[in-house]
């Protein structure tokens, strides 16, 4: 297998909505992207359905497919991406943003990124992976995930 | 200024329209242009051919920034 479309979390969603205790919130949680190479194994088209996302092991973990933190600047976990809002906008639409995700300095060479809930104890809640479906590569320089003005993800 | 705007992946040049330049089945070409000094190179989006990100190859040096410009994901649009 190797890094799978774009898609957002299933389960993160159905554990919000079914009382499942410290779910997502999408105001107030902290938020973080963590880059991933094409070595990302789902095992399967429909792993956003199952999949709860960031973890130690398992589909979206540093031995994965994580980027490497040997030379590269590059912190298991990802950086953290501030200012999480959700909210309607524009009418009839839900969006959810977060800050940018910047790592300086970074020699990085990355098939796409997760999103996710980040906190030390509770369930790290996958919200979006996107394959870049080409490797963007930094060298000694930023690496920027720029989310669209649109936001992270919409539901419409 | 850079030929290709890095939040909508729209050409900002129109000149460039002239060298735009199709892959057989229609897809466009990943393009670079010399700003500055500093090469700056498309990385497309190899499902819809749009422009994903931008590498920028400083010429003083062997930095390179990158830049990545996710499309939203729109809940009920994937599989």
């Amino acid at each position: 297998m190797a890094f799978p479309a774009s898609n957002w979390f299933k389960k993160s969603f159905v554990d919000l909505m079914t009382g499942v205790a410290n779910p997502v919130d999408f105001d107030t949680s902290t938020f973080q992207c963590a880059l991933f190479t094409n070595s990302v194994d789902p095992g399967s088209t429909h792993n956003y359905d199952t999949n709860t996302g960031y973890s130690t092991t398992g589909t979206w973990c540093p031995s994965g497919g994580e980027i490497t933190e040997s030379g590269t600047n590059y912190d298991y976990g990802g950086v953290a991406c501030g200012s999480p809002t959700l909210a309607v906008s524009p009418a009839g639409t839900i969006k959810f943003d977060v800050a940018d995700a910047v790592w300086t300095t970074s020699t990085i060479t990355a098939q796409g990124c997760l999103l996710y809930r980040a906190h030390a104890t509770y369930t790290k809640y996958g919200i979006v992976a996107v394959n870049f479906t080409n490797p963007v590569v930094s060298n000694n320089g930023n690496f920027e995930v720029r989310w669209n003005a649109n936001g992270v993800l919409t539901f419409t | 200024m850079s030929l290709f705007d890095p939040e909508t992946g729209k050409v900002t040049d129109p000149e460039a329209l002239r060298s735009i330049q199709l892959q057989p089945g229609g897809r466009t070409v990943a393009k670079s242009k010399v700003v500055d000094g500093n090469k700056v190179e498309q990385v497309l989006d190899d499902q819809t051919g749009k422009q994903i990100a931008i590498q920028t190859y400083h010429g003083d040096s062997d930095r390179v920034d990158a830049v990545v410009t996710p499309p939203t994901i729109t809940a009920g649009t994937q599989e």
